[in-house]
């Protein structure tokens, strides 16, 4: 693929680099394929949102990643994913844990259940200072008080001793954000990290991923299905859709000048002013299921500006604009969609 | 409504029989009491439980033998204070080789699964086909009679039960968020498995191996009194009552207060599982 040289934005080598990463499932009706030919590049310091419908594949990338894949159902089938300066995809498990946690940290949807419930708080952070950095017992105490301060909790002397129950929502995900920064990985996997919390503390939360990638250079890919929560902290968004990438690019050429019908009735489909009360817009159709995808585009049955070759070939990457791509045999024509009548006009011609 | 209230806060000095701390307290008392009366009992205990005093025998209760005495004229009093320590000591070590097995094995199979967890169940199948006392009467025959035997058979057989308790924990935790979140800190296998998915599947063993510590008792009970356990003319409250049977009709004191000392230590620990489960919020 053509991506290899994408994301120019922030310069120098990916500390992440993904090549057509393929990752197959056994069904009982058969293998599949879940993820397939995802690449992407992702640079010290830089954000990048994984946005996409349920079932589009983010999770499975970002675990595919992790190499956290459940061995029974889940494996890597080709493709190559290079951390620094190593490809991770088959390395073996040993070598894994020795990465994981230290070279690349994941944060979770549901932080109440990713903590250990009859564990401290302090202990849980601690541990993985002590496993990977051979740390004494009050060092990694020491270090762990020290987490929890940066992650914003108050009066973390105090707080370090207390179970996960003690803590409310927010602060759980700012400990389970401390446990995943605990050994300074390079890269943060954010799976959904604010789905499960109130605007407020979302927002907060989303203030302090920001703080800590300005504080540490922190490269972290965030994986949501919220357009709003991407345009206030990436720098660059994948849309995924039936498993493969649609578009990527700069945050405000994607949002602006979508180069993909299906990134640009997503971006229609957010609440917004011109919404009122009326419906909230929506993606006629249903997004594909892993054991019936479409044939060719796998976007072409919902999608407005299909024409034959849609149904028979898969679109190739093609680069629209600097580091702007898209997977669509008619980029060129992608208008925009930004009030309700052109998003009422779209459903007509449907 | 305000006669309920009424009529359940008359009565809360009650002891709440069933439910609450009660059981707990109740069974912690009675178990505190047998502990004690073990380690006293050196120098506690009234007479010599082996010394035999022919000119004594079978005397009813009174005031020299407050429980009585058996054919041999010992004083049945001792002999139950001695058995006790046997008795308690029978219930520790029964119920934690098998703990300790059990809580290795069904961790590995729950948590690995495929042939590992295949083979430790199949071998669990067969364990269980048998009836529990045919199987421990059958491996302390192939060895020798004794206390040893005994807890070599108590240690092959009785850690099914804590395996398949602690593997259905562990299958379900082992996929739960917690677990994954430390894998994606790095953790090893065993680090997952016994810090973080242990700890949190083992509450229901801990109160099973209470109620646990009744069978254990009363089957070494019973396999003292079936002459293959502890063996005369040492104390012990099976091979008390196996030797007063022959007597009940002139002596009962020689089978009731032997009897009624294992009830009661049973009764002990059987209270303190029930208010350990209540209070730690486990359901059999």
């Amino acid at each position: 693929m053509t991506v290899a040289t994408s994301m120019r934005t922030i310069s120098g080598t990916p500390v992440l680099s993904v090549r057509d990463l393929v990752v197959g499932a056994k069904t009982p009706q058969g293998p599949r394929t879940i993820v397939d030919g995802v690449s992407f590049d992702l640079h010290q310091g830089q954000i990048l949102g994984l946005v996409g419908e349920s079932g589009s594949g983010k999770t499975v990338t970002c675990r595919a990643l992790m190499r956290l894949l459940p061995a029974t159902s889940l494996s890597i089938q080709s493709g190559s994913i290079r951390l620094i300066d190593q490809d991770i995809a088959h390395l073996p498990e040993d070598k894994m844990c020795q990465l994981r946690g230290s070279k690349i940290g994941m944060i979770f949807q549901n932080p109440t259940s990713h903590l250990d419930p009859v564990m401290r708080i302090g202990e849980q952070i601690a541990e993985s200072i002590r496993f990977h950095e051979n740390a004494s017992r009050r060092e990694a105490k020491a270090k762990a008080v020290d987490l929890l301060r940066q992650v914003g909790i108050p009066d973390p002397q105090s707080r370090v001793d207390n179970f996960p129950h003690e803590f409310s929502g927010g602060m759980r995900q700012r400990a389970l954000i401390a446990t995943a920064l605990a050994c300074n990985p390079g890269i943060l996997v954010a799976d959904e990290p604010t789905t499960a919390l109130d605007v407020t503390v979302q927002a907060q939360i989303l203030r302090l991923l920001l703080d800590l990638r300005d504080q540490r250079g922190l490269a972290m890919i965030l994986i949501t299905h919220d357009l709003g929560v991407v345009a206030q902290t990436c720098d660059s968004i994948a849309v995924m859709y039936g498993g493969r990438l649609a578009e990527i690019g700069p945050k405000r050429a994607l949002l602006r000048e979508p180069r993909h019908p299906y990134t640009a009735r997503l971006i229609a489909c957010q609440p917004g002013a011109s919404t009122g009360y009326g419906l909230m817009p929506s993606i006629p159709g249903q997004p594909p299921s892993v054991n019936a995808f479409p044939s060719g585009c796998r976007f072409h049955p919902r999608c407005d500006l299909a024409i034959p070759i849609c149904q028979q070939e898969h679109p190739p990457m093609r680069e629209m604009a600097q580091d702007h791509f898209s997977a669509c045999h008619r980029a060129e024509d992608v208008v925009p969609l930004r009030t309700d009548t052109d998003v009422n006009q779209a459903r007509k011609a449907l | 409504m305000s006669i309920t209230v009424a009529a359940s806060s008359r009565f809360n000095w009650l002891p709440r029989f069933g439910r609450g701390p009660f059981p707990l307290y109740a069974g912690a008392t009675i178990i505190a009491f047998w502990v004690i009366v073990a380690l006293l009992t050196p120098w506690i205990a009234p007479y010599d439980p082996i010394t035999q005093d022919l000119s004594q025998t079978l005397q009813p209760p009174s005031l020299a033998h407050l429980l009585g005495t058996d054919n041999f004229g010992r004083d049945v009093l001792s002999r139950i204070m001695w058995s006790s320590r046997i008795d308690l000591q029978m219930g520790i070590i029964g119920v934690v080789f098998p703990f300790m097995i059990g809580t290795i094995v069904g961790s590995l199979a729950g948590y690995f699964g495929g042939w590992v967890d295949a083979v430790f169940m199949r071998i669990l199948d067969v364990v269980l086909a048998f009836p529990f006392l045919v199987l421990m009467l059958s491996i302390i025959s192939i060895l020798q009679p004794g206390l040893i035997s005994f807890y070599i058979a108590i240690a092959l057989v009785g850690w099914v039960s804590y395996a398949r308790l602690i593997r259905a924990q562990v299958l379900v935790l082992k996929n739960s968020d917690f677990v994954i979140a430390g894998k994606s800190l790095g953790f090893s296998h065993l680090r997952l498995m016994f810090k973080h998915i242990l700890p949190n599947s083992i509450t229901a063993s801990i109160v099973f191996s209470m109620s646990d510590v009744v069978l254990v008792v009363l089957a070494g009970s019973s396999i003292s009194y079936l002459g293959l356990g502890v063996q005369p003319p040492t104390a012990e409250w099976g091979v008390m009552i196996a030797e007063g049977q022959n007597f009940i009709s002139s002596a009962w004191w020689m089978t009731t207060f032997p009897g009624l000392a294992l009830v009661l230590m049973a009764f002990g620990f059987s209270l303190l599982a029930d208010g350990l489960g209540e209070k730690l919020g486990v359901r059999e």
